[in-house]
């Protein structure tokens, strides 16, 4: 620019503020905000507001909302089903962790090798995951069929026990989460693999100069170091447990009985198929609360 | 990386690699084998790899009874117009988050952490009201579309991460010169952040394909219906028949698994990414 500008002169846009900042600049971040700033009012804020609001009435959708006071919460202590959805997701989710996550840092850990196939495996245990978890439940539900399916074929030729899964109050649980593991495995592995490359070679070879066995090294040097991303990957997947919904509803419908209704599968149910709007809310509420807990709980760990 | 010095390490190593892997493809190859078979075969104990004879009937029943391609068309326009929709506002917001120390930043990015552990399912309800009843948008794909185009803290907080780690020097410079912030996002901030922008893309298609909780409470007409909800509206209708149902994932899943073996490297990325800078 070849006009001296003096600070009188300065066009409004171009004034600095005291931390050298332009107003301009100012205005233009909000603008550039706004579509999200929108978003999050609109569709994250006002309908948790609403949740808890609409907790205490009763509503159909078709006559007028009418106050419940809490005739809702104290329906909740009585209803079954509802604890029972806390407990199948609870049961769910602490089975569910542990074995993805401990299993994919093996298998992360094998892979981790400048060997051929590497990227091949990894592409393999990745497939699942593009798919839908409807699909898959489909599918695993064939599978899973007890007289001519294919696992109890396989279980029936090794002469194992071969239980009713889908079909079973105890088996049914398991089965939806033995599915849920192998689709879950390839992301899992990934992230720990992208950890993995992280950690210089140095670090390993010392290990194995002071004459550790590869396991060893892995285990007593590896897998601590791993330990952010351990955390990481157990907090994802334990929301991803507590909001487990999918496979319910293509595998066993919440049955048999209610042995697999999770707490999102009974919100469902609640308010969009039984259109008790007042109710679900108390539900999405007690979701939202053990959720934050759950979260919170992690995030000790984090540091 | 490590070097594999043994012999014995690299059997293990290919053994259990291999045995997981066929833990994988088998349900895979079994629901392709199922789908070409004839209804009797279908229940053929001890069952049977290769059908003989094959069939195509389990392919027909599905187009017939159901406009599989415009499940296909509907989840592929979705899809596509999600991720427009996200790639443009998210990065759009997260550029001021990363690189304009405006007054408000730190409080918005702290609502940007909160609102990503609000589970979404606890909206659902009021969200249905709020679009459905509140502006009519009941059996409507717009619910769908829509919210895409309003960001999400996700894509923001990912893509700010990106914006953090492109020198400062570089937006001081178009600064100098007089370009407003977004002429910097435009022609600084984005041409750098393409793996970013990739890896968002790559997640939410994905995750938009996949969906099924919100398609299932807003489509009710099956012409509007993507591809998870019209399978499912499929298999209330077409009972236990196997060889169709399988026909029918096998269409599903097909789509997908050719997008992702096209674009694996985006996807791999996609998740490296959300792990190590989660």
């Amino acid at each position: 620019m070849a006009v001296e500008l003096t600070a009188a002169s300065r066009p409004r846009f171009m004034r600095k503020r005291p931390s050298g900042l332009r107003v301009s600049d100012v205005q233009w971040s909000y603008a550039m905000l706004l579509p999200f700033l929108v978003g999050t009012i609109a569709l994250v804020v006002l309908p948790t507001i609403g949740a808890f609001g609409l907790s205490f009435f009763h509503w159909d959708m078709i006559s007028p909302p009418a106050w419940a006071g809490a005739a809702n919460f104290a329906q909740l202590m009585r209803d079954t089903t509802f604890w029972a959805s806390i407990v199948n997701t609870a049961y769910f989710t602490v089975v569910t962790v542990p074995l993805s996550v401990g299993i994919s840092l093996i298998l992360a850990g094998l892979m981790n090798h400048t060997l051929p196939g590497m990227a091949v495996a990894q592409t393999v245990f990745l497939l699942p995951s593009a798919a839908s978890i409807i699909a898959l439940g489909l599918l695993w539900s064939w599978l899973y069929v007890p007289s001519y399916g294919l696992i109890n074929y396989l279980l029936g030729i090794a002469h194992l026990p071969q239980p009713k899964w889908l079909a079973s109050y105890s088996w049914a649980m398991p089965a939806v989460i033995i599915m849920t593991i192998w689709r879950a495995l390839g992301f899992n592995i990934v992230v720990y693999i992208s950890a993995l490359q992280g950690i210089p070679d140095s670090v390993l070879e010392a290990a194995r100069v002071d004459g550790a066995s590869p396991v060893q090294a892995f285990l007593r040097i590896v897998v601590p170091m791993l330990r952010p991303v351990t955390v990481f990957i157990t907090l994802i997947t334990s929301v991803a447990g507590l909001q487990v919904f999918d496979q319910m509803y293509i595998m066993t419908n919440g049955g048999p009985g209610t042995s697999t209704t999770s707490l999102v599968y009974y919100l469902f149910q609640v308010g969009f198929e039984n259109l008790k709007m007042g109710y679900a809310s108390v539900l999405s509420v007690v979701l939202f609360i053990i959720s934050l807990a759950v979260v919170a709980v992690q995030m000790r760990y984090m540091d | 990386m490590e070097r594999s010095r043994t012999l014995h390490g690299k059997v293990v190593i290919y053994v259990v690699l291999s045995v997981g892997s066929l833990y994988i493809i088998f349900p895979f190859l079994w629901m392709v084998s199922t789908s070409f078979k004839l209804p009797g075969d279908v229940y053929l104990f001890p069952p049977r790899w290769i059908p003989s004879p094959g069939t195509l009937q389990n392919y027909v029943s599905v187009f017939t009874s159901f406009p599989f391609p415009v499940f296909l068309l509907n989840s592929a326009k979705i899809a596509v117009l999600n991720v427009l929709g996200q790639l443009a506002s998210c990065a759009l917001a997260a550029y001021p988050l990363a690189k304009i120390k405006f007054p408000g930043r730190r409080t918005i990015f702290v609502v940007v952490l909160v609102t990503l552990l609000i589970p979404y399912q606890s909206r659902l309800v009021p969200l249905f009201i709020e679009l459905g009843k509140g502006l009519g948008w009941n059996d409507n794909q717009l619910p769908l579309i829509v919210p895409a185009f309003l960001g999400s803290s996700f894509g923001v907080f990912l893509l700010r991460q990106f914006f953090l780690s492109i020198p400062d020097e570089l937006i001081e410079t178009a600064r100098i010169e007089g370009v407003s912030p977004f002429g910097t996002f435009l022609r600084v901030a984005v041409p750098m952040s393409y793996p970013g922008l990739a890896a968002l893309g790559v997640i939410t298609f994905f995750n938009s394909w996949n969906d099924f909780l919100t398609p299932l409470i807003f489509l009710h007409t099956i012409s509007k219906m993507t591809v998870t909800v019209g399978l499912a509206f499929f298999v209330t209708q077409a009972g236990p028949e196997w060889g169709v149902l399988m026909a029918g994932t096998v269409l599903s899943v097909l789509p997908l698994a050719i997008v992702f073996l096209a674009l694996r490297r985006f996807f791999v990325e996609g998740i490296s990414f959300t792990g190590v800078k989660g």
